[in-house]
């Protein structure tokens, strides 16, 4: 196909060529970079988390009575929980992975005034059972002892001696020898006193994974004695929603426990990343939508283009073009539009990730991305014009003979 | 009262002049029918849209009823055009979507008419040309014929005093051709002025005036003829 | 002549009735994605209480670790609260203002006499008496509690929620709240707000939630265990089984605003500040440079970025969104009008003027961006609801259009298809009327 002359027809109606050109490119950049943001958010979301989701649930619970004794309360509760059946394991702690609560505070490999490494890093609080109900592997040392676990009433405080820190918490605080058995300082603890590492486990998630370095994490082993609590539990695979309901009824038996919410963990992942699915969704419908009108434009104007020259095919039909030229033509005019567009695009494209990049932080264009657009559009474009240009050939070349 | 003195019309394309008229210098009269011809691409259709106000001439001065319409606004010339200047086309030039009656409603519309006035025109008007029973029908359902009947209907419509056809019968077969011929004969008759190009030698007779467009200019037969007459009598009253 | 030329835009529109209803179509997709994050927008950035915006300001103190080196370029780089020790005594100190307030909130659990009604939980927002009449919160019975409750009596300020819930809406007055909390005498309810937000919270954020009810301060703050939601920042160790050292420790975590007689007093407050930072200076508190600032409303939704982040990432899509459609519109519409070209001559010929011309297609386009207008608007609301279920709570006082936003809505739409008519309408009306004569 000669591309000249239906460069020059082209160049005769500039602005609509320019208008549609313009319109794949801005397409192009907004399909390109919302790819890229829904990407960056799945691949967020697809983050091993540490946590056994189908198969674990969190209890919150608090006191109606308040003189009453949480100790005794907590420790039948705790007994009901491991004693129902298809429970594997349980543990108190008030801080749960991907729920929104974060307790936060950072750790130091001297006591203070010493120089030494200080790392940030958000907790949990367990007692030894807290290493089954989530679903970490402790790749250094070793899981806590029961004796090591420290108990506490509310308004106390105490010195928890026993540790187990992330990977990522290791690595930074000892990046050349190992974490387990070393002593670490919480600038919190006005006495400074030595906290021991017993374990290094791989990866758990923190309470809201959009903050930095969400796996920056340490285990305490401390059970406070408290009136509002939460009860970690994980169950035998498939058996999470009879358990759920089980413990709920349990522990509703107790006029003077109210249990406040019952929530998978599976949810707690959904509310977690609530808004990132919901800009998933609508950037997800801002594409289909945009490949919806851009079908409609290239039809549209393919559409017009036909009947406009509808004598001129014609003529052409009569002077020897065959249907296959025809089709061929508009082919290769869409196919030229959607190329000078494509080009245009990936510069906006890029323009656009950066600003977005500069403000919103959504992160670099994979360069896959601008492909995957770009043979959209291609694609698009090609199917979208087809069907006119078929109906261009099927124009008959006495056309040319008969008056308007 | 028309009148076209020194009319030049240079039509540029990329770097490529093109003089479609020069030298251009016509009167033609009330209630005159004056037949156009000459080769394909001497400016007869030039000279119509000049005269029509379709477009403006590089130089010279057109003057229409006494007043000079070089230089007048679109709006002006607008108006000048919608109720002094009929047009009719060679093509019909009819709107496909608009039913008879609409059509010939168009000039009327830009002219201000109440429904009322506008009604009794285009009855008035479809009734000249026999096609009053047609009034709502499309275009597309009529004969070529019977669209020029309707074109020219539309034409008249505002009974405009100047009459601008361009080969109105160059998409019709002889028969037709005669009977618009016919009927622009009557119109002529009944005062409006008439400008016609056509090929057709046999109906450019039957106007009262010739002229002949060569090249961007006008040669008058009729002038010629009459200058020529006018000389052998005068030579025949000497003798 | 305005009748005819909306009859012949509506034979036009007839006559090319796929594309025209695809324009307005496209028209409404982009008019409704736009108007969808125009409103949520809208309602996280407006301001909340624009009587009084500029006169109310929270106040950020620097009193960090003197072994923090941190720089405070602006009041972004502060905790956005106070240590209780601060807070209750610049409730003491003498500031150049009509009223302030210090609060913070915590959970309880509601103990309902009716047994047919379940426990729930609320949350407490622990304040003081002026809280109400700063932040200009409506009552739709009774009102703050006295100058003596503020000392620290079981009184409660209850929402409108609640009392419908357990007083099915009377007046409820008088009545008492169980708590596990204690037993509260109500002394007023207040009316469900109509903001986005609950903007005077140290941390505010869209999905934010209003607290349930309201109590003085003082009644809970020495209370153990003690409670509290929110966030708290210490930087000094403390004897954390001591309540009292608790109070007095560096730990930020209180919210406290003031309300000036004037926005002009901002640098005399400012000064009173400096002066009470300087006093503590001396007693071996405030060890970093001078950092106090004073935020009013607005500024404080920005400092927070409130409308930033998804909003603003949606906003620029569907703005882009919009921008394609308008092109995609000019684009049907310069085509359309080229093929109606003749039709354009031979107007022009019979007597049409150029304004003529361009006034009936601006015509048709304004039909089509009205209708297209319209339905953006209907699928605006649509759109609302939808994106509300996607954000779950968090959006639930987003998803009403107001009459300004069904005003913008149809101003928007017409102006975006006026907009994209106008260079259709003058190609169309500026050819050269004999160009489409000739036959071709
Ligand atoms: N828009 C234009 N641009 C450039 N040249 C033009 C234009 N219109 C007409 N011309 C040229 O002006 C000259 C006169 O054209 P015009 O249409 O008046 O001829 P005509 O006498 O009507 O011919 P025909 O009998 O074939 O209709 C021709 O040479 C033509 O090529
Ligand atoms: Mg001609």
């Amino acid at each position: 196909m000669e591309i000249r002359p239906i460069l020059s027809a082209l160049s005769r109606t500039k602005i609509a060529v320019f208008l549609i050109i313009l319109q794949i490119a801005i397409t192009l950049a907004v399909i390109t970079n919302a790819i890229s943001i829904v990407n960056k958010n799945e691949s967020d979301m697809d983050r091993p988390t540490g946590v056994d989701l189908d198969n674990t649930f969190v209890v919150s619970i608090s006191t109606v009575n308040l003189e009453s004794d949480p100790k005794e309360i907590m420790q039948s509760e705790l007994a009901k929980i491991t004693a129902t059946p298809g429970v594997v394991a349980v543990t108190p702690g008030p801080v749960v992975p991907l729920s929104g609560n974060n307790w936060c505070g950072g750790l130091s490999t001297a006591p203070e005034g010493e120089d030494g490494t200080d790392v940030h890093m958000c907790l949990y609080r367990g007692n030894e059972n807290f290493a089954n109900v989530y679903d970490f592997k402790i790749i250094e040392g070793r899981n806590f002892l029961p004796e090591e676990i420290t108990y506490l009433k509310e308004g106390e405080d105490a010195h928890i001696p026993y540790i187990m820190v992330s990977k990522a918490v290791a690595d930074e605080l000892f990046p050349d020898e190992s974490a387990v058995g070393k002593n670490v300082y919480d600038g919190g603890d006005a006495e400074q006193r030595p906290k021991i590492i017993v374990g290094v486990f791989d990866q758990l998630i923190g309470g809201s994974p959009q903050r930095n370095n969400p796996f920056n994490m340490r285990i305490e082993g401390l059970v406070g004695w408290q009136n509002f609590t939460r009860y970690s539990i994980r169950t035998e695979p498939g058996e999470l929603p009879v358990v759920m309901e089980k413990i709920e009824e349990v522990l509703k038996l107790d006029p003077n426990r109210y249990v406040s919410r019952v929530r998978s963990m599976q949810e707690y992942k959904k509310l977690a990343y609530e808004t990132e699915s919901a800009v998933n969704s609508m950037l997800k419908t801002i594409v289909t939508m945009l490949t919806f009108i851009n079908i409609l434009g290239v039809v549209s104007l393919a559409w017009f283009n036909v009947n406009k020259r509808r004598k001129q095919i014609g003529t052409r039909r009569a002077l020897g073009a065959r249907k296959g030229d025809i089709i061929k033509y508009f082919l290769t005019e869409n196919w030229l539009i959607t190329s000078m567009g494509i080009v245009l695009g990936v510069a906006i494209a890029l323009g656009l990730n950066y600003l977005l990049d500069q403000s919103l932080e959504v992160g670099k264009m994979q360069p896959q991305f601008l492909v995957f657009g770009a043979v959209l559009l291609w694609v698009i474009g090609l199917l979208a014009v087809y069907i006119p240009a078929l109906r261009a050939s099927s124009i008959s070349p006495a056309t040319a003979t008969r008056s308007v | 009262m028309l009148s076209m003195k020194k009319i030049e019309m240079v039509y540029r394309a990329d770097m490529v002049e093109t003089y479609a008229l020069r030298n251009f210098n016509l009167d033609v009269n009330d209630g005159e029918f004056v037949a156009v011809t000459g080769p394909s691409g001497s400016g007869k259709t030039t000279f119509l849209n000049i005269a029509g106000l379709l477009e403006e001439p590089t130089s010279g001065t057109y003057e229409l009823d006494g007043e000079s319409v070089g230089k007048l606004s679109d709006k002006k010339r607008s108006q000048i055009r919608n109720e002094k200047v009929g047009f009719i086309f060679q093509g019909f030039n009819l709107m496909p979507d608009l039913n008879i009656f609409d059509n010939v409603d168009v000039p009327l519309r830009y002219r201000g008419f109440s429904g009322a006035e506008r009604k009794k025109l285009i009855e008035e008007a479809l009734e000249k040309v026999g096609l009053q029973s047609r009034m709502k029908h499309l275009p597309s359902q009529l004969s070529g014929g019977q669209q020029q009947r309707v074109a020219i209907a539309r034409a008249l419509a505002g009974k405009p005093r100047f009459l601008l056809a361009d080969e109105p019968t160059g998409n019709l077969d002889s028969l037709m051709a005669q009977q618009v011929m016919q009927m622009l004969e009557d119109i002529n008759a009944e005062g409006t002025t008439i400008i016609m190009v056509t090929h057709d030698p046999e109906l450019a007779v039957r106007a009262r005036r010739n002229i002949q467009i060569l090249d961007g200019s006008v040669s008058d037969l009729d002038e010629m003829m009459h200058r020529v007459t006018e000389k052998v009598s005068a030579v025949a009253e000497e003798a | 002549m305005f009748a005819y030329y909306l009859r012949l835009a509506w034979q036009s529109i007839k006559r090319n009735i796929i594309i025209s209803s695809l324009m307005v179509l496209a028209l409404a997709l982009g008019v409704g994605s736009f108007m969808i994050t125009m409103t949520v927008y809208y309602y996280a950035s407006s301001d909340p209480i624009p009587e009084k915006s500029d006169r109310l300001l929270a106040i950020q103190l620097d009193a960090g670790d003197i072994e923090s080196d941190y720089e405070v370029e602006s009041s972004k780089d502060l905790w956005a609260s106070l240590t209780y020790l601060d807070a209750n005594n610049l409730m003491e100190e003498d500031l150049p203002v009509v009223d302030k307030t210090l609060h913070y909130r915590f959970g309880t659990l509601v103990l309902p006499e009716d047994k047919d009604i379940d426990y729930f939980g609320a949350e407490v927002r622990a304040t003081t008496r002026s809280f109400f009449s700063m932040f200009d919160i409506d009552f739709i019975y009774g009102g703050s509690w006295s100058e003596a409750d503020d000392e620290g009596k079981n009184v409660i300020v209850i929402n409108e929620e609640i009392n419908d819930k357990l007083f099915s809406g009377e007046d409820s007055v008088g009545q008492t709240l169980k708590t596990n909390d204690g037993n509260f005498k109500i002394v007023g309810v207040i009316k469900t707000w109509d903001i986005a937000m609950p903007y005077f919270e140290p941390y505010p954020h869209i999905g934010h939630e209003f607290a349930e009810v309201y109590a003085p301060i003082n009644t809970f703050i020495n209370k153990e265990p003690f409670s509290f939601n929110g966030s708290m920042n210490c930087w000094k160790p403390f004897d954390r089984s001591n309540h009292d050292a608790f109070l007095q420790a560096e730990c930020a975590w209180v919210g406290f605003w003031v309300e000036l007689a004037s926005k002009d007093d901002k640098p005399q407050l400012i000064e009173s500040l400096n002066n009470y930072t300087a006093n503590q200076k001396t007693l071996g508190r405030f060890q970093r440079p001078t950092n106090n600032f004073a935020t009013d409303v607005n500024g404080w939704l920005k400092q927070h970025e409130v409308a930033e982040g998804p909003v603003q990432l949606m906003q620029s899509m569907s703005f882009l969104f919009l921008l394609v459609c308008l092109i995609n519109t000019i684009g049907l519409l310069a085509a359309k009008f080229i093929g109606k070209s003749t039709d354009v001559s031979v107007r022009r010929a019979l007597g049409a003027s150029k304004s003529d011309i361009f006034k009936q297609n601006l015509i048709e386009v304004s039909l089509i961006g009205f209708v297209g207008g319209l339905l953006g608007l209907l699928f605006a609301v649509v759109g609302l609801r939808w994106v509300r279920e996607l954000f779950g709570d968090s959006l639930e006082r987003f998803s009403t259009l107001d009459p300004t936003l069904i005003i913008m809505g149809v101003v928007v739409a017409i102006l975006a298809s006026i907009l994209s008519g106008i260079y259709p309408s003058w190609r169309a009306a500026s050819a050269p009327p004999a160009a489409n004569l000739k036959t071709q």
